[in-house]
């Protein structure tokens, strides 16, 4: 074997050791590269130029000027300022008092807010914790079994990976579009490109299969093992519900989730705007949700910001506006005018959201917390990227499509296989260092093999899902362990995760076979 | 104003840095002959601390300003029809501080993900050596790295004034590009005050702080 083999081999090696060390994954990757570029360097096997390249790649398209990845901390903006305005903690207690009196229905609110915390903050970690906190000792009050609500908090916490609008999902795609670009320069055809939007779109079906899965399998344990999931008798004193309540509680995330995916998959807005419309949107949400509780005097301002925004729709919609057009008619001069001060009362009630927000003294840990996670990001991204030069540079990628050709059964075997080697890597890293490290390994190959760039990203999002569940070492499960009360015991966990792990591999068996259940909604988007 | 000045504060602030270097042995010091740096070394860590949440300030008013230019490209937009480089450029601009001068801060408050499967079983003491070779073995040198590699573009780019390559855009390109040595070197001094606290337990000099588990904080799943 030549000494560039070997060294990228040791390389990847040596950094999956020494992540076990626990330094921060970014760092860890980026200096183990550094070393054995050096050591390359001393040896006369690698390329000094690739590392001159690395403070331009750094300024660059690929992170710094990136287009794409701008949406990530939008995203980020929005899920905590969600998190932070409890939203999500009215959500689960509105959704369980709904459906408490059903078997088995306090699986089902777990189920469907998962879903929707999932598509609003689309943090697990959070999620999980968020609902074993509330949930879980109210199911246990209730007389359900540890296994069944422990199963379904845990992988209803992992749905935030799925189910757009998700930021692994916006990262997959960057790693992906430009996987399917190298291919489609390899094959000479024209350039493919993959957008945050197709993934989105993609993600959609299978992540609505699977959240049915988890329903059903929930109703199908109801009922069989009725003393499984017993109704609910809810009578902690605390006054019934009010349309009111359910509406805002229940109506207001579900419009906001609606409207940021609507405008992103409907290609009314580009992913970054759409992710701007989330985060300017949970600003009024959590203006409105703090703002009602403390009865602050700046509620009004958020009304009529969000009426304006009625104002601004129909106006856009029902006359030109356009401000480069000289020709105006009356109508349309006064539409602008119009326009112009919904604009402002908008703004205004954004403002006023940031002002309710920093009097409950949560916009401070809420900016706190969003840059700290946009932060690990992107430093793992820059560490990553470090790490992916210096491997082509010791020509690493071409190893890897080598082995990945070699494997007997084509496409299909080697897709197993790489689908199997991130199973396994989804054990100890978070989808954001494999995103970052090993799809842009693996991607361009299969992706010469035959595989749809779309069907391929949502096969391996689906895959790391069902890996961040399954014991001894899920992601999902260690949240859960933190969370949950002594009483339950570890095994109880474990084996709860395991009906839903056969779900998630049915699924990928699913996505797997018809391949349509991915690609047909991102086709009917882009045409 | 004569450009040649940025070039001539440039090489300054090159050999203000290489003097600095000697400060980089200071756990080391710590390490092999306790009690003599003890007082100095926390004043020192704690100063870098102060400064790195400074820049963490500076990066959450660049998320507010992401939010709010962004949704005025949006509105702009769609309500007007009307694009300006020079605000795309702002988002953009406030994008990038926010990690670039997020990332000492982040590292400071432990909100860099790790590998935590062996972590707990390696002890008190284990965790603070990762901690000081990490920082030599890993964050040192890629930092160092960084900052010598991006040393000629930077030069350039300033003896321009570099500014946007849209007419409408922003003048401050050069800016731009500055915030990757601030970004290493802010990293790099937030790795030194790290080490300098890991030395410091290690003498005993510096009660051992329990890494409560934080949700946020590790950002795990994001």
């Amino acid at each position: 074997m030549e000494l560039e083999a070997i060294l990228a081999i040791s390389m990847f090696l040596a950094a999956m050791i020494a992540l076990l060390a626990g330094y921060p994954v970014a760092l860890t990757l980026g200096g183990v590269a550094l070393i054995f570029a050096l050591v390359g360097i001393a040896l006369g096997v690698f390329p000094d130029s690739f590392l001159k390249a690395f403070p331009s790649r750094i300024e660059g398209g690929a992170i710094m000027q990136s287009q794409t990845l701008i949406a990530v901390p939008l995203f980020v903006l929005m899920g905590v300022i969600l998190e932070r305005s409890r939203v999500a903690e009215d959500l689960l207690g509105i959704a369980s008092r709904l459906l408490a009196g059903v078997r088995g229905g306090l699986g089902f609110a777990v189920i469907l807010v998962g879903a929707l915390l999932a598509a609003s903050t689309g943090i697990v970690g959070a999620t999980v914790i968020t609902m074993t906190l509330i949930a879980l000792p109210t199911m246990q009050k209730q007389g359900y079994d540890m296994r069944l609500a422990t199963g379904t908090i845990a992988a209803s916490g992992t749905l935030g990976q799925i189910i757009p609008p998700s930021i692994v999902l916006i990262l997959l795609a960057d790693a992906i579009s430009n996987a399917a670009s190298q291919a489609s320069l390899a094959l000479g055809t024209g350039s493919s490109v993959v957008s945050v939007g197709d993934l989105f779109a993609g993600a959609l079906i299978p992540g609505f299969i699977l959240v049915l899965f988890y329903l059903a399998w929930v109703a199908l344990v109801a009922f069989v093992r009725p003393t499984a999931c017993p109704p609910a008798k809810l009578d902690d004193g605390a006054a019934p519900l009010t349309i009111k309540d359910v509406a805002i509680g229940l109506g207001a995330p579900l419009a906001l989730i609606v409207a940021v995916l609507g405008s992103i998959l409907g290609g009314i807005a580009p992913p970054t705007e759409g992710a701007a419309i989330g985060a300017g949107g949970a600003l009024l949400l959590a203006g409105l949700r703090l703002g009602r509780a403390a009865g602050s005097r700046l509620s009004p301002v958020i009304l009529a910001g969000l009426a304006s925004l009625v104002i601004i729709l129909v106006l856009r919609n029902s006359l030109d506006l356009r401000a480069g057009d000289v020709s105006h008619s009356a109508a349309a001069a006064i539409g602008m005018g119009v326009t112009a001060l919904a604009c402002i009362a908008f703004f205004a009630a954004l403002v006023s959201g940031l002002l309710i927000l920093r009097k409950a003294a949560q916009l401070e840990p809420a900016l706190k917390s969003a840059v700290h996670i946009t932060a690990m990001v992107f430093l793992i991204l820059i560490g990553a990227s470090l790490f992916s030069l210096v491997f082509r540079g010791f020509d690493g990628d071409d190893l890897v499509a080598d082995i990945l050709h070699a494997v007997p059964g084509g496409k299909w075997g080697a897709l197993a296989m790489s689908m199997l080697v991130m199973f396994f890597l989804g054990f100890f890293l978070d989808f954001i260092e494999i995103v970052f490290v090993v799809v842009p390994l693996v991607a361009p190959p299969l992706i010469l093999l035959g595989c749809d760039p779309v069907w391929l990203a949502i096969l391996m999002a689906v895959n790391l899902q069902t890996s961040f569940l399954t014991p001894p070492f899920g992601f999902a499960l260690f949240y859960l362990r933190g969370a949950a009360p002594p009483a339950v015991t570890t095994m109880q966990i474990w084996r709860g995760a395991v009906p839903f792990i056969i779900l998630q591999l049915l699924l990928i068996a699913l996505v797997a076979a018809i391949p349509a259940l991915a690609t047909w909604l991102p086709s009917i988007a882009a045409s | 104003m004569d450009s040649q000045v940025f070039l001539t504060l440039g090489t300054a602030l090159k050999w203000a840095g290489i003097a600095c270097l000697p400060l980089f042995a200071l756990p080391l010091i710590i390490l092999s002959v306790p009690k003599l740096f003890d007082t100095i070394a926390k004043r020192f860590s704690a100063a870098i601390d102060t400064v790195s949440g400074f820049a963490l300030g500076a990066a959450m008013i660049s998320a507010l300003v992401l939010v709010f230019s962004q949704l005025a490209v949006v509105v702009l937009r769609y309500a007007f029809g009307l694009s300006f480089t020079w605000l795309s450029e702002i988002v953009m601009y406030a994008f990038a501080a926010m990690f670039m001068l997020g990332a000492a801060g982040a590292l400071r408050d432990g909100a860099h993900v790790r590998v935590d499967i062996l972590r707990p079983r390696f002890g008190e003491a284990g965790r603070n050596w990762i901690e000081l070779t990490g920082a030599y073995l890993f964050l040192f040198p890629i930092c160092i790295r960084i900052i010598t590699t991006s040393e000629v573009g930077l030069a350039r780019s300033w003896l321009l004034l570099e500014g946007s390559r849209e007419s409408d855009g922003l003048p401050i390109l050069f800016l731009f590009k500055t915030l990757v040595p601030v970004f290493a070197v802010l990293l790099m001094a937030q790795g030194l005050s790290e080490s300098l606290k890991a030395a410091l337990r290690l003498t005993g000099a510096l009660t051992p702080a329990e890494p409560a588990p934080d949700v946020e904080a590790s950002g795990h799943g994001t």
